[in-house]
């Protein structure tokens, strides 16, 4: 629990990670209009997709960060020689990664879809799909990070790594949010949300003891 | 079988074992291969729908299967390695993963030369085409990581998670990629799902698999013996052979 | 056998370019893989071996 508070005071005490991924969003929502067409019924059917694929690659640029601090300074190789359970701090960063990338963006929904002349019922329905599925995303990112950590151009691997096993996720958002709400895609991301929240921390721990012996 | 299990992990050993292998793979993968070829191009029949197009399948499905199974391959050699520490199936690992990756593209390339006449385009987002190309993507994710993270035993290790994580999430993918082109586009016209082939065009079929097989396992165990040999290279046993 | 002449064989119904290419693309593969990875083994064994022969003189 201390470990959650710490993290939280970091992230208060610099906001400007969080604000970079906000912004980075808002730019890239703005270049599609001004790219395609600034035409609300040809945007409009595109807004899910574009609003959880910008999500989708802000948590993956923002993943390796949160974790390069904790390495430079030796905190992590701390945190993996005591013998504090290894899998609860990964679940840890994890949700500041969600809290400092995510969400955010999370908030931002209703505004990046009236960008793009989303419906009003549309955006709730990325905004349940978004909850549901960015937690999945951030596990996913701190596997990334894990991986990576340490390495150089390691802001350039980690998608590579990474990208591919968000792809269900992507699928299962988009389609729950698509199709207004459908209930079996609902049920399947929530459950790849349990599935990921109860695997991926072992996983990450793991990769984080050989991490540190690099 | 302990016994056997160790013998069979000590580089050396294997080394000198495994030579004897090579010729036997190389001809039963010229002879299978070539045979299969014959078969399929000159004896098989036409597809009554698909007229001579169906030939491609003699390569391309043999690639697909190969690309798939080589992955899983890959997966559980990094897990023997993560769990039993073996010198050889790091190697494994870290020579399979090239030679699946071009195999995937094969299958891509192929499947996509398939199409054009088939479909009209030479790339369709099907469900299998593009299950094959995020398998493409995980084996470059091994691939990437092993050349930033370098030769050291840690990087091996690392690969392996990602390649064992890899290997437990690739039928999650399949079946999401599944759903979202039900969803999009019932499925009307696969390429390979057919009634009940006929023997004439399943025989060369299962001949092009198994001497594609045949050709896998022996490019993985030239490039698995090379591997050993520059990982050993300070060892006596490999200044020896090298002096002969 | 399936042809009858050998221009029927070439011509594979209309789809000549796609048969011969994948197959070729595939011949290329398997067979590229396996010469450069025996060319490369062979070629090192050649290079150990000079450093051996400089170690010793």
């Amino acid at each position: 629990m201390t470990l959650l508070l710490r993290e939280l005071k970091i992230l208060l005490r610099s906001p400007a990670g969080a604000i970079q991924s906000l912004m980075f969003a808002v730019l890239v929502i703005a270049l599609f209009p001004l790219a395609i067409t600034p035409d609300p019924d040809q945007l409009a059917p595109l807004g899910i997709g574009l609003i959880w694929v910008v999500t989708l690659l802000a948590c993956l640029l923002a993943a390796d960060k949160s974790l390069a601090s904790d390495y430079a300074d030796g905190s992590l190789e701390q945190m993996v020689l005591s013998d504090y359970p290894l899998w609860w701090m990964c679940l840890v960063k994890s949700m500041a990664h969600w809290v400092s990338c995510a969400l955010p963006l999370l908030l931002m929904a209703p505004i990046l879809g009236a960008m793009l002349a989303m419906p009003l019922d549309r955006i709730v329905w990325l905004m349940a799909s978004l909850v549901l599925g960015s937690p999945i995303l951030s596990l996913f990112c701190m596997l990334g990070a894990m991986l990576t950590v340490g390495l150089n151009q390691s802001s350039a691997l980690l998608p590579i790594l990474i990208a591919p096993f968000l792809v269900p996720t992507l699928i299962l958002g988009t389609q729950w949010a698509t199709t207004g709400g459908e209930a079996f895609y609902g049920y399947m991301l929530a459950a790849l949300l349990c599935l990921s929240v109860v695997t991926l921390p072992f996983a990450t721990a793991v990769v984080a003891k050989i991490a540190v012996s690099r | 079988m302990w016994r056997w299990f160790h013998q069979w992990g000590s580089p050396k050993f294997f080394y000198h074992r495994s030579g004897a292998l090579l010729p036997v793979l190389a001809l039963a993968s010229v002879l299978i291969l070539g045979c299969g070829v014959v078969w399929g191009l000159l004896i098989a029949p036409a597809d009554y729908q698909q007229g001579e197009s169906v030939r491609i399948m003699y390569v391309h499905v043999p690639a697909a299967i190969l690309a798939q199974s080589s992955y899983a391959m890959m997966a559980i050699m990094a897990l023997i390695s993560l769990i039993w520490r073996l010198k050889i199936a790091d190697a494994a690992v870290q020579t399979v993963a090239p030679i699946g990756a071009c195999v995937t593209l094969l299958a891509l390339a192929t499947g996509s030369l398939w199409g054009k006449p088939m479909w009209g385009t030479y790339w369709v987002w099907d469900a299998r085409l593009t299950s094959t190309l995020i398998l493409f993507f995980l084996f470059a994710g091994v691939l990437a990581l092993r050349n930033a993270a370098g030769q050291s035993q840690s990087a091996g290790r690392a690969a392996s998670v990602l390649a064992v994580i890899g290997l437990l999430n690739l039928p999650i993918i399949k079946y999401s990629v599944d759903w979202w082109f039900t969803l999009h586009q019932p499925a009307s016209f696969t390429l390979t799902e057919r009634p009940a082939m006929p023997f004439s065009m399943w025989g060369p079929l299962l001949m092009m698999v198994v001497g594609f097989y045949a050709w896998f396992f022996l490019a993985w165990l030239i490039r698995l013996r090379h591997e050993l040999v520059k990982r050993e290279v300070r060892t006596d046993w490999v200044q020896q052979m090298i002096k002969q | 056998m399936n042809f009858e002449t050998i221009t029927a064989f070439l011509e594979m119904g209309g789809y000549a370019i796609y048969v011969f290419a994948s197959y070729g693309l595939t011949a290329l593969t398997l067979g590229g893989l396996l010469l450069a990875e025996s060319r490369r083994h062979r070629a090192w064994l050649r290079r150990q071996g000079s450093v051996q022969r400089s170690e010793e003189t």
